[in-house]
């Protein structure tokens, strides 16, 4: 749950703000002055500001002159007590994020919340000089490929620039796998579980170097999202079925339901429920583990496209396919999404992420390539940042 | 050939045609000499007619009359538009001072 900070001078005005904050699900943190609000920095950490102020007060200017020695990059939010429209264009060429006119409300300040909270500007990187010269390195031996390829050999493998990758001592992230249609990703504690639609198969891989351990045949489905639930392992299968299969050599099937909330394309059990997400209608169900998995509530999805899910032991995750991001559920309040982290391998339009699963301090997710199917799957691996990981 | 500002060009909405509807505003996403995408708050929709104004390098834009063309609203709640520019002049103008923004860049 990210940390809203909110300056108001009228104590009237902090607390509206501050109920506003809190019923979108956000904490707040207020302060009367800007003072107050570069206290609280060090301590609460907020993500972004928002400042009320009228029309002939500069306490946003003041706060962004500020924020630009603390820290540059907060958004800050305007909050005016007048609706001036010149007024709000000096604000937004000042620097501020956005300018919500009166009344304040939920419906008003929501959307800039959210927008402000994901809206990322320009990506920095540092770079090693000892990276650097491998990074020169890396561009030869590309522009090479590439001049191969100008002269007449067609195949220009991708692989190769994983080749380079490993060549760099860094810590293999990414698995190719020996089939090319992943459709969903399960974890045991031990094996991570991956199903194919192609090919109909359920294949169990080493966590380590991602080999094979064992493949089943399921001859009358198509596999898709899947969760272990109750010594069991649910499985979302096409056409419109969830089939329950036990976990022993051969994945025995011991029932085989008609979803009642077609088609499910994500799957995840809390210890309680279960949890699908319906991408097409943008919904996510909770769910009893009964026969086709009765809906008990429903809720909009607050992302562009779920297309994986999956439980971390406190809350559920999942993997926004649209937006190329992972979200942070609570389970009490699963539509509003409390974490967004960017998934930058996915936003070069080779992967279709088809599954998630959690392990301490991260996630692998798989993926079908881009055309479908014409590559192997990949599984890649997915670090939490530790100070993503600290405010979980 | 493409430049990037610094940062996203704050602009201001008029509706002369509709004198009930209140200023608004919003971010020019993209800009060209013909049309602009626009990110605001403000619920807009196709044929809404409209003045936009903002400052480009060393030359404010003022009352640059524009039709929206298809918008959309995003996730967060904004509306995503594509805006075009109606008037010939505007469009001249505004093609000038790219071109001198392009040159200096």
């Amino acid at each position: 749950m990210a940390d809203i900070g909110i300056i108001a001078r009228d104590a009237i005005a902090r607390g509206e703000l501050r109920l506003i904050v809190e019923e979108l699900g956000y904490r707040a943190v207020p302060a009367k002055d800007i003072k107050t609000a570069l206290e609280a920095l060090g301590t609460e950490r907020p993500k972004l500001f928002v400042v009320a102020q009228s029309e002939a007060e500069n306490i946003s200017e003041s706060l962004l002159a500020e924020l630009e020695r603390e820290a540059p990059f907060l958004p800050v939010i305007t909050a005016m007590r007048e609706r001036k429209a010149a007024r709000a264009m000096e604000l937004m060429r000042a620097g501020v994020f956005e300018v919500v006119a009166p009344p304040w409300s939920a419906e008003s300040l929501g959307p800039c919340l959210s927008k402000a909270l994901r809206f990322k500007g320009t990506q920095m990187e540092v770079v090693s000089p000892a990276e650097e010269k491998k990074g020169v390195l890396q561009y030869f031996l590309l522009a090479f490929a590439l001049l191969v390829f100008a002269v007449g050999y067609s195949a220009y493998d991708k692989r190769s620039k994983l080749a380079l990758k490993a060549g760099l001592d860094r810590p293999v992230t990414e698995w190719d796998l020996p089939y090319n249609h992943p459709s969903g990703l399960a974890f045991d504690g031990k094996t991570l579980w991956v199903s194919d639609w192609f090919s109909q198969s359920m294949y169990t891989h080493h966590t380590g170097d991602l080999k094979v351990l064992r493949t089943v045949h399921f001859p009358r489905e198509i596999p898709g999202a899947m969760t272990f639930a109750g010594d069991a392992l649910w499985v979302a299968a096409q056409p419109r079925s969830i089939i329950k299969h036990m976990l022993d050599d051969t994945l025995k099937v011991v029932g085989r339901f008609k979803d009642a909330r077609p088609q499910s394309v994500a799957m995840t059990y809390d210890g309680l429920y279960l949890w699908t997400i319906d991408h097409q209608k943008g919904m996510m169900h909770k769910r009893i583990l009964n026969e086709g998995l009765s809906v008990v509530e429903s809720f909009k999805y607050p992302g562009a496209k779920g297309v994986a899910l999956t439980f971390d032991g406190q809350a559920l995750w999942s993997l926004d396919g649209g937006n190329k991001e992972l979200l942070r559920h609570e389970l009490s309040r699963p539509a509003r999404a409390t974490k967004r982290l960017p998934l930058p391998m996915y936003r070069g339009g080779d992967w279709k992420p088809t599954g998630l699963a959690f392990r301490d301090g991260g996630f692998w997710t798989v993926a079908e390539s881009i055309p479908k199917g014409e590559r192997p799957g990949r599984i890649f691996w997915h670090e939490i940042p530790k100070d993503e990981a600290k405010d979980k | 050939m493409r430049v990037s500002a610094a940062r996203f060009i704050p602009a201001s909405v008029r509706f002369p045609e509709s004198e009930a509807r209140q200023d608004a505003w919003g971010r020019i996403l993209e800009l060209q000499s013909n049309r602009a995408r626009f990110l605001t708050r403000t619920r807009l929709e196709k044929g809404d007619r409209l003045s936009l104004s903002f400052d480009l390098p060393g030359e404010p834009m003022k009352d640059i009359s524009a039709e929206v063309s298809a918008g959309e609203r995003d996730e967060d709640g904004y509306y995503l538009c594509v805006l075009l520019f109606s008037d010939s002049a505007d469009r001249v103008r505004l093609g000038r001072v790219l071109q001198k923004i392009l040159v200096r860049s």
